[in-house]
């Protein structure tokens, strides 16, 4: 049941910067309930920077608004962002010896739902959660993101996805490093883990994760700004014609309804 | 810990203090500079040895390597021929007792080098005061009252080498004490050749070299000890790293019979950084012993050494590094690593590296391992038709290329002649 | 097994030399400081055999002429005056705690912890007696069936004064080093353990079980012997603050695991911040023998010790795994010694530290692989954290081979709790400090997940409640 009016994340004029140097420029985007919008760029437009900035990174000076649910966030910290709801998929999770993947989600889960969660309702919770995703059952023991996979981490990203349900998923590069049968695993997680209420934000460099991930609207991010936005077909002809053919003072929106 | 000193070697004594003068007559020089000596001598008067409980001079007996009298120098002074070769920003030679033999390139003089004797107090005054610690003051002392030849090295702000400045320190019979004092000024670029030759059977030799980096300068110096047999020696070169400014020390420790080097590096200015790359090759009875210390005092200051000694024979080969990150250096990184193969059942290799870090933002860390030839590496190489003694060769060469790589043209090809000469010997051994 | 006697020293009666007769009337006086009438004294009351009173007697003087090592903390190690410290048994009057004098942080401790009452009482040391007796009696019963020996160390010399005589002193010698002289002569308390061949001890065997404040001393003396094949797993101090209203603590460890034998030793230390806790322990290890000492170091204003292992038969291995906690005011001092005196033998050592406010964690270890020890592998794993601006670590690790076809690895970090990793943690809804409290708690865990799951869990809550207020 999706309720198509309900704007579940926006930003409005949004910059971020590092050591001085602004790498993103004013974005505007607005994603409804239900939504998935395709961020593409090529290497180095600030596409991570976008993610990290709207998720609250504490290196980047952000300016601009960000609205999560009807409610402002751009003054809260990373961790008060992802409890009411927003979620970042990293391109490259970091590694944190010596904590297990149960006592992880179990922390975050609890986070998110400001309370703790008792530990057999918990353990019910995440073996089903494994079970949809097809995640093998020995992760639950392994130390997150220890010695795993890049196929790995990237499938247990989307396992807590599916587990937190956010109103907002920000995916970065769920794609990079992952051969075709672990990016058909992902994006079928994505899917899964995607509900009617879920808005999602994928950005990625390459085509191929649009034909598993069917996006509403793609957005083509160049040079830390969105230069054009359109339906699905816009990620075609990228594939086919490449970055160049826009050039980078081309802005120019079709819209950004689906 | 066993004393593995049991060589009937001459344990010599601290010379007395009648010998700073005669030295200081011997050079020829000002009052000045002999009262800067007595008055380090006199520094030296609780001269007793330091204690051996302390890692720093847990491997070597103190004692061998005193110097025997400074004064005495070789009289007859051989005709020196400045050797030809890779081109180079100027040629030094020092011999106990004399000045400097020197001859600077038109394109260095051009560029500001001044390359002079050392002929007053002043001269020496850009180390001064630098605070070193009680366990290197006997050393220290003794060359800062004895020293027996000397240069002075000065690159001005700006000044930019196209080619490296070589120093040779000539050791004859007796003992030499050289001291190198280098500045090298704001922005300037120079590459520093320090080799040391020579001796023979009961020559001892204390260096000291004093280098200064001064902001945004890029110092490269090279250390090569390629004495003769029977040679006890010990040196020190020590640095001090401006803002913003690069050293980079590679050396080379391959003579002598006891050769014991202290590198101690200051990184003083913020963003300062240090890189060391050094090998050691010991056969027979040698013994190496290194210590290498890096004193971080300003933030985002790096330090990377890294040290290979190989031991064939019954050599033996010692390393102790310090890293020490004060509380202010913050958001500083330094990292360590000493890698031993030994080569033959009776090489020894030794390692302590240290850490002392008194603040929460850095990234530091160290490794030291110490193993033999990996039979797995002969074995591949022997199945590709190399004979065993040709495979742990080019294993050895493989295992000391980083670091040789990173000499300078000249000095490079030199040091690479000398590891293989001692592969040679490898050749005709079973793995 | 000990070195000849200075001829002076050999039986000579004390006692009458300084004219006292009855133990008891002695220590009504409460003396301060050690001498030659005290040791004389402890040991009468003790009712020990002859040897162990000359081997007092011979400590002590040790003890008196050894210098002080010149390592470690040497300004706290200076402030220790000897003189000042009582080396048996306290008058009443300064043992007497009421539970409404234990500091509130105690208690808080105590009650996040959750230990039980009788427990906490022992521990701040309001009461001299731990009230466990019915679960110490049921074990008891079941190892003494098996053979097991396994009571205090003054009952183990009266009881079983042949294997004391035969193993006491042999591995840590009187002259090793200043503080094992002076518990040689002055030891109380400890414990003692011995397990027949073949034998597996399943549950661990913890020092509770012979509690009283009087064996839980200063001074204490463990000996446990393994014999050919047994194993067997001891578990000494807790996780919980303990009060000691004694500042100098010297404990003598000395274990031996026969050919095919398997020790495993634990220990969690949190003594109260007035203690200088300095500890002597080793380990023989013969051939084929296992010995594994997990040592945590939480407590004490100084702990310095270096639990160490001498592979002494071929293909004995060796294990260190130890983590210390370096809070405000505190230097933990700890390491390990491996000795590879056999071929074929392996070691590892892994040591975790954590320096938070102006703490100080300092590594020394030694790696010695003797002339002979061919085909032997060692690795050790050096990883500090630094939690605020003061903290501080130190590494000072030696490796001293003799011999060339041997491994040796060492590898040391030292970084501060890991940027990104606070991000991402902070990411999935965690607040900072619970962001780096769930790191803390990731770096010691090849530690936790070594102890009983009560201890485990009681370590997780302690290190909860030393990361609370931690600097952001």
């Amino acid at each position: 049941m999706s309720t198509p009016d309900k704007t579940v994340f926006a930003c409005r004029g949004l910059r971020a910067g590092i050591d001085g140097k602004e790498i993103v420029k004013g974005v505007d985007l607005e994603i409804r309930a239900g939504e998935k919008h395709a961020l593409m760029g090529p290497n180095g437009s600030g596409k991570s920077t976008l993610a990290a900035a709207l998720m609250g990174h504490p290196s980047y000076a952000v300016q601009g608004e960000i609205w999560l649910d009807g409610r402002r966030v751009d003054e809260l910290e990373p961790h008060e962002r992802a409890r009411l709801g927003m979620f970042l998929g990293f391109q490259y999770p970091v590694a944190v010896p010596g904590v297990s993947v149960a006592n992880f989600l179990r922390a975050s889960l609890s986070a998110r739902r400001g309370q703790d969660i008792p530990v057999r309702e918990f353990r019910k919770e995440m073996m089903a959660a494994f079970d949809e995703l097809d995640v093998p059952r020995e992760f639950v023991s392994r130390y997150l993101n220890d010695g795993f996979s890049g196929g790995e981490k990237k499938r247990l990203e989307i396992l807590q996805m599916l587990m937190l349900r956010p109103s907002f998923a920000l995916l970065d590069e769920t794609d990079s490093g992952l051969d075709i049968d672990a990016l058909k695993v992902v994006s079928k997680g994505v899917n899964t883990a995607s509900t009617g209420e879920t808005g999602v934000l994928l950005v990625t460099h390459y085509q191929r994760i649009l034909n598993y991930i069917r996006p509403d609207v793609v957005h083509v991010f160049m040079d830390g700004a969105i230069v054009r936005s359109g339906g699905p077909e816009l990620a075609q002809e990228l594939e086919e014609r490449g970055y160049d053919w826009l050039g980078k003072h081309d802005v120019v929106s079709e819209g950004s309804a689906a | 810990m066993a004393d593995t000193d049991r060589k009937p070697d001459a344990t010599m004594s601290i010379p007395d203090e009648a010998k700073v003068g005669e030295v200081s007559r011997l050079l020829g020089e000002s009052g000045d500079l002999r009262d800067a000596r007595l008055s380090a001598y006199r520094s030296l008067a609780v001269a007793t040895l330091p204690d051996r409980v302390q890692h720093l001079w847990r491997f070597t007996n103190p004692a061998h390597l005193l110097p025997g009298d400074p004064a005495a120098a070789a009289a007859a002074a051989w005709p020196v021929a400045v050797a030809a070769g890779a081109a180079a920003a100027a040629r030094i030679v020092l011999r106990a007792g004399t000045a400097p033999v020197v001859n600077v390139s038109p394109e260095a003089a051009a560029a500001g080098l001044a390359v002079t004797p050392i002929v007053s107090s002043a001269d020496l005054a850009a180390h001064a005061g630098d605070e070193e610690g009680a366990a290197f003051e006997l050393f220290r002392g003794l060359n800062e009252a004895l020293w027996n030849c000397g240069v002075r090295i000065i690159a001005p702000r700006g000044a930019v080498l196209g080619a490296p400045i070589h120093v040779r320190v000539q050791a004859g019979a007796g003992a030499v004490l050289p001291r190198i004092v280098v500045e090298v000024g704001e922005g300037a670029e120079v590459t520093l050749v320090e080799e040391h030759t020579g001796g023979r059977l009961g020559t001892r030799v204390v260096g000291r070299t004093e280098l200064v980096a001064a902001a945004a300068a890029r110092l490269h110096h090279v250390l090569v000890q390629r004495w003769e047999d029977g040679i006890n020696g010990h040196l020190t070169a020590r640095a001090r790293v401006g803002r913003e400014a690069d050293l980079l020390t590679t050396f080379a420790s391959l003579g002598g019979d006891r050769a014991k080097v202290e590198l101690l590096t200051d990184l003083a200015g913020e963003g300062a950084r240090s890189e060391m790359m050094g090998i050691a090759f010991g056969t027979g009875n040698q013994r190496f012993d290194h210590h290498t210390r890096h004193r971080h005092l300003a933030c985002n200051t790096w330090s990377n050494i890294d040290f290979k000694a190989v031991a064939d024979g019954s050599s033996r080969s010692s390393y102790t590094g310090l890293i020490r990150i004060e509380e202010k250096a913050r958001a500083s990184e330094a990292y360590q690593e000493n890698r031993n193969l030994l080569l033959s059942s009776a090489g020894r290799a030794d390692s302590i590296p240290e850490l002392e870090i008194l603040n929460e933002d850095v990234s530091c860390s160290h490794g030291a391992t110490v193993a033999p030839v990996d039979p797995a590496q002969v074995f591949y190489l022997q199945s590709r038709g190399l004979a065993p003694g040709e495979a742990v060769r080019l294993v050895v060469q493989g295992f000391l290329a980083k670091a040789i790589d990173r000499l300078p043209d000249g000095t490079r090809e030199a040091v690479a002649g000398l590891v293989d000469s001692r592969l040679e010997g490898l050749r005709g051994r079973a793995a | 097994m000990n070195t000849p006697q200075n001829v002076l020293s050999i039986n000579q009666n004390y006692a009458e030399r300084y004219g006292f007769h009855d133990p008891e009337d002695y220590f009504l006086k409460a003396p301060k400081g050690i001498d030659h009438e005290l040791v004389e004294m402890i040991s009468l009351k003790k009712g020990e055999p002859q040897w162990m009173r000359d081997v007092r007697h011979k400590a002590l003087d040790v003890f008196f002429e050894k210098p002080m090592p010149r390592w470690g903390n040497s300004r706290l190690l200076g402030e220790i005056d000897f003189d000042n410290i009582h080396y048996y048994i306290k008058p009443k009057g300064e043992q007497a705690n009421n539970w409404d004098d234990v500091h509130d942080d105690i208690k808080r401790t105590f009650d996040r912890l959750g230990v039980p009452e009788a427990e906490r009482k022992f521990l701040a040391g309001v009461t001299a007696q731990y009230e466990s007796e019915v679960v110490y009696h049921s074990i008891r019963e079941d190892l003494e069936q098996q053979g097991v020996l396994f009571c205090d160390m003054d009952s183990g010399l009266r009881l079983h004064p042949e294997i004391v005589k035969r193993y006491f002193g042999t591995i840590i010698p009187t002259r090793d080093n200043k503080f094992a002289a002076l518990n040689t002569a002055a030891w109380s308390g400890g414990s003692f353990i011995y397990v027949p061949k073949n034998i597996r001890v399943d549950i661990p065997l913890q020092a509770y079980f012979r509690i009283n404040a009087e064996n839980m001393g200063q001074f204490e003396r463990t000996l446990i012997i393994a014999d050919e094949g047994s194993s067997v797993h001891y578990i000494e101090g807790c996780t919980a603050p303990t009060y000691s209203s004694d500042s100098l603590h010297s404990a003598v460890v000395e274990l031996v695991a026969m050919k095919g034998a398997h020790i495993r030793y634990t220990t969690i230390q949190n003594w109260s911040t007035n203690v200088l806790n300095l500890v002597t322990k080793r380990a023989h290890a013969y051939e084929d023998a296992v010995v594994e000492w997990v040592d945590g170091n939480l407590g004490s204003k100084l702990t310095m010790k270096y639990p160490s292992i001498v592979l002494k038969g071929e293909r004995a291995h060796g294990e260190v795994l130890s983590i210390a906690f370096a809070g405000h005011g505190q230097h933990q001092d700890a390491g390990a010694k491996m000795v590879h005196a056999a071929p074929n033998t392996t070691s590892r050592i892994v040591s975790k530290s954590i320096s938070k406010d102006d703490g100080r964690s300092s590594y020394r270890g030694l790696v010695k692989m003797a002339r002979g020890s061919h085909g032997c592998r060692t690795s050790v794993e050096c990883d500090a954290l630094l939690i605020g601006e003061h903290a501080r670590s130190d590494t000072y690790p030696t490796m001293d081979i003799a011999e060339a076809d041997v491994h040796v690895e060492h590898e040391a970090r030292v970084s501060k709790v890991g940027e990104e990793q606070l991000f991402y943690l902070q990411c999935r809804g965690l607040d900072a400090d619970k962001a780096r409290l769930m790191i803390v708690n990731g770096f010691i865990e090849p530690f936790v997940k070594e102890l009983p799951m009560e201890y485990a869990v009681e370590l997780n809550r302690l290190i909860e409640l030393e990361m609370e207020g931690s600097v952001g």
